[in-house]
């Protein structure tokens, strides 16, 4: 019980994954500033934002629902946190490996956009209703490409469980490379999950106010936030250990500084990403998706089932 | 409709990437001071040996921050309100015994309204240590 | 799918001053759009004439803080046409350049704003970068970044010196690199030019029918440029080759303004190089003779219009002030026909809208009479109280701080 409780409050779970989840969005903001040529915050700074917003008072609209408005932040945070659980940090294995995790961490992951959605929606404002129509639309285009290109190295492999599959390309050395097609679709499609430019179309700051979370304050707007930061961290772990399976085979503490390492350099491209584009439309987002996005996912699963059947 | 053929974005990258080797453009303001150039229109002074009561400064003055006041023969002295000042210089300008002068000091906040209606009485004044017009 | 009022403004994160858009949506597609300004309405005209003309060039620059020059040359210019009084030279070319220094910082302004509304928040960081070498310039030159109180009737109140004149050439050619890249951004950027394409499209039928001015209308084919037709200051000797551009959307308005700024560094360039000498200002006298005059002069947003007229006194009869924006504001919602409310912010923008510029004066009428009678000050004034009241405020709590 002990080792358990440890695992899900500390490390890896909720204090450890809060503190990453800080470190990630410190990241983000520092390097974004860097690119546009200003300073950026200091490092505690999302830690003081986070602790502001707890100190304040939430302020639950009258019109809105008030059970599914409270209790949607707190799903959000602990679905991405639970999803956090599976993805292996050092060796082969997540702290809770399950026959077929791959799909539970995906699922897990689309909670967080369906609390936003049904927090927006039950704010009953204008601008929640706008936001939260968004958010599904969005839904809509962007897991596609995203389950396809994240399963795609995941049929190499043989199987739906990520401590197989990292167990696969371990012994198939520099096999992961011929996913990078993927790795990139799925970059892509991850800026839309976590709503970051070019697809932060739901949370559009000059359109729509703030979109789901206009009517959000205090605490409950501290765990939206905290929330979207772990699903980043989360995301990023994910495509970092599917995609970038290589060095599990090493010591414990090397490999852990090798994941923060993938972990970094994943959320820098991020960052990267949101830095050079300007926000598309619904409709224009909608279409790039299926147009470019969604073939490219699948001319990787292409490959990846045609060298099936050449690699034992 | 002719489709066009997939444009790679992003073509601001190289902007992006050079501005991560360069300074940031952002002062440490005020950790680092931000002095302004010379002829700045900051804060307004007044000399009260120079001045001969015409009051021409208070009829130009377009918000009516500058009173001069007498008190004594020939003896004057100026009540300036900095908040209602707009730094404009008119007074400075249309001034006919240069009793008037602007500095490029711009650090003139208080925190409360009577600390910026600054007396200039004769007395206190050296005109040794103030720019001259 | 159910039809929305979604209320953009008074306050909203788009808007960078109040204006009120009631949008009727249908899902994405809006279908109705009501505008209401007056929001900035601070009384300057009537403010004018309680001021004399000395200080009422100081209120008429605070019209904007954008395009202050041009709202206080435009002034100036018309009380000089009533005194007959002649500028000198160098006044004249002087005033030209701090007028095209404005246009430079107004449309790298306008970049940065155009940056943030799509989203672009990179180009708004750099465009407003580049601009503070513009507001270091006027610091330098005038005295002040904002508001630059250059301008006294019959002529300027300060000199640009020789040390200044490498300072301004230096800023200049910095400037003009980065604007090459900004045009190439513009012309290559798939995002940019996918979210400004095809949108906001107004032709040029439309344009001339509904008044449009500036680069507005000049994106839309529309050749009228007030340097250029009715030459002021120092123009007719530099003459200015007006940019016009066919797109008749935002992309046009865009590179409009960009190779704008290419031609006012140019000029700018040129004035400076020949820059007369002599005096800066004639005297002038505080009582200008009776007369009425029209001046017109192009601000960065479009053709600025002051009408003085004046009785023989220190202080005018009348001053009205017509701005670009408010002839610019009647083709948003032919623009917004048919379009999604993602284009709104983006299409309000590409007008560059300035409404403390536009905001004159404002009729209440009564709206439960035939025909409405004009309400006076103290009606109104009872209204807002009575309006209050019945929402439940107690009036005795309330501390008034006069």
């Amino acid at each position: 019980m002990g080792a358990a409780t440890f695992a899900i409050f500390v490390f890896p779970g909720l204090l450890f994954l809060t503190a990453l989840g800080l470190a990630g969005e410190w990241v983000d903001r520092k390097l974004y500033a860097r690119l546009q040529n200003r300073m950026g915050p200091p490092w505690f700074q999302p830690f003081a934002d986070l602790v502001k917003l707890f100190s304040k008072e939430s302020v639950v609209p009258e019109a809105a629902d008030r059970a599914l408005f409270t209790l949607a932040p707190l799903f959000a945070l602990a679905s991405a946190a639970t999803a956090f659980l599976s993805i292996p940090l050092f060796g082969l294995r997540g702290v809770y490996a399950l026959h077929g995790d791959l799909i539970v961490v995906l699922y897990l992951l689309m909670i967080p956009t369906l609390t936003l959605f049904l927090g927006g929606w039950y704010s009953r404002s204008l601008f929640s209703t706008m936001g939260a129509m968004r958010a599904l639309t969005q839904l809509f285009a962007y897991e596609i490409p995203l389950f396809a290109s994240v399963l795609a190295p995941a049929l190499l492999a043989g199987s739906w469980t990520l401590s197989e599959i990292a167990a696969f390309y371990a012994s198939h050395r520099f096999l992961w490379a011929v996913n990078l097609p993927g790795f990139a679709v799925a970059l892509v499609a991850l800026l839309g999950k976590l709503e970051r430019t070019p697809f932060d179309i739901p949370e559009a700051e000059t359109e729509i106010v703030a979109g789901c979370l206009t009517e959000y304050s205090g605490r409950l707007l501290g765990f939206y936030r905290l929330a979207i930061d772990v699903e980043m961290v989360a995301g990023a772990s994910l495509l970092a250990a599917v995609f970038l399976p290589f060095g599990l085979a090493l010591p414990l503490a090397l490999c852990f500084v090798l994941y923060l390492a993938k972990l970094l350099l994943v959320v820098a491209l991020l960052t990267l990403l949101r830095t050079l584009f300007a926000r598309l439309r619904i409709d224009q987002m909608v279409s790039f998706c299926f147009r470019y996005l969604a073939p490219a996912a699948f001319l990787q699963v292409v490959l990846d089932l045609g060298l099936k059947g050449v690699v034992r | 409709m002719k489709r066009k053929p997939f444009a790679w974005p992003g073509k601001i990258i190289d902007f992006a990437i050079a501005s991560l080797f360069k300074r940031p453009a952002t002062v440490r303001y005020p950790a680092e001071p931000l002095p302004m150039p010379e002829r700045f229109r900051g804060m307004l002074l007044y000399f009260a040996s120079q001045c001969t009561g015409c009051k021409l400064c208070m009829r130009d003055c377009p918000a009516e921050a500058i009173t001069i006041r007498k008190v004594g023969e020939r003896r004057y002295e100026a009540v300036v309100d900095r908040g209602r000042c707009i730094m404009c210089a008119q007074c400075v300008d249309v001034c006919l015994k240069k009793a008037l002068a602007i500095s490029p000091e711009v650090e003139l906040a208080q925190t409360e309204r009577d600390l910026l209606r600054v007396v200039f009485h004769e007395e206190l004044l050296n005109r040794d240590d103030a720019k001259a017009p | 799918m159910r039809r929305v009022i979604i209320p953009i403004g008074p306050q909203h994160p788009a808007l960078k001053e109040p204006e009120s858009f009631s949008v009727a949506l249908r899902g994405e597609k809006i279908e109705a759009i009501q505008m209401r300004i007056g929001y900035n309405h601070r009384g300057i005209e009537k403010g004018c004439e309680g001021r004399s003309y000395v200080q009422d060039v100081y209120l008429v620059e605070r019209v904007c803080g954008i395009c202050s020059h041009s709202h206080a040359t435009a002034f100036v210019q018309a009380v000089e046409e009533i005194a007959g009084l002649e500028v000198p030279k160098r006044a004249l070319y002087i005033r030209t350049i701090i007028a095209e220094l404005e246009r430079i910082h107004s449309h790298l302004l306008w970049l940065g704003v155009a940056g943030h509304e799509i989203g672009f928040d990179t180009l708004l960081m750099y465009a407003w970068r580049d601009r503070e070498q513009v507001m270091d310039l006027f610091a330098l030159i005038t005295g002040n970044r904002v508001n630059y109180g250059m301008n006294a009737i019959g002529g300027v109140r300060r000199d640009i010196t020789a040390e200044q004149v490498p300072q301004i050439k230096k800023a200049i050619d910095s400037l003009e690199e980065e604007t090459k890249r900004y045009i190439e951004l513009a012309k290559k950027e798939i995002t940019l030019v996918k979210r400004l394409s095809g949108v906001g499209l107004l032709s040029k039928v439309d344009a001339l029918a509904l008044g449009t001015v500036g680069p507005t209308a000049r994106a839309s084919g529309v050749d009228r440029d007030v340097r250029r037709d009715d030459p002021y200051a120092a123009y007719g000797e530099i003459p200015v080759r007006v940019v016009t551009d066919d797109h008749c959307d935002v992309y046009g308005r865009t590179l409009v303004r960009l190779f704008e700024l290419m031609e006012s560094y140019r000029l700018v360039r040129a004035a400076v190089e020949n820059l007369p000498e002599g005096p800066i200002a004639v005297k002038a006298p505080r009582k200008i003779p009776p007369g009425e005059a029209v001046s017109r002069y192009e601000a960065p947003r479009g053709e600025d219009v002051h009408y003085v007229r004046s009785k023989g006194d220190e202080r005018p009869d009348r001053v009205k002030i017509r701005a670009p924006t408010l002839a610019n504001t009647q083709s948003i919602s032919k623009m917004l026909e048919d379009r999604y409310l993602a284009d709104l912010p983006i299409v309000v923008a590409a007008i560059d809208p300035c409404f403390s510029c536009t905001d004159r004066a404002v009729v209440t009428r009564r709206a439960d009479r035939q025909g409405g009678e004009r309400l006076r000050w103290e009606e109104v004034q009872r209204h807002g109280i009575d309006w209050y009241k019945a929402r439940g405020i107690d009036f005795s709590k309330v501390v008034l701080p006069w």
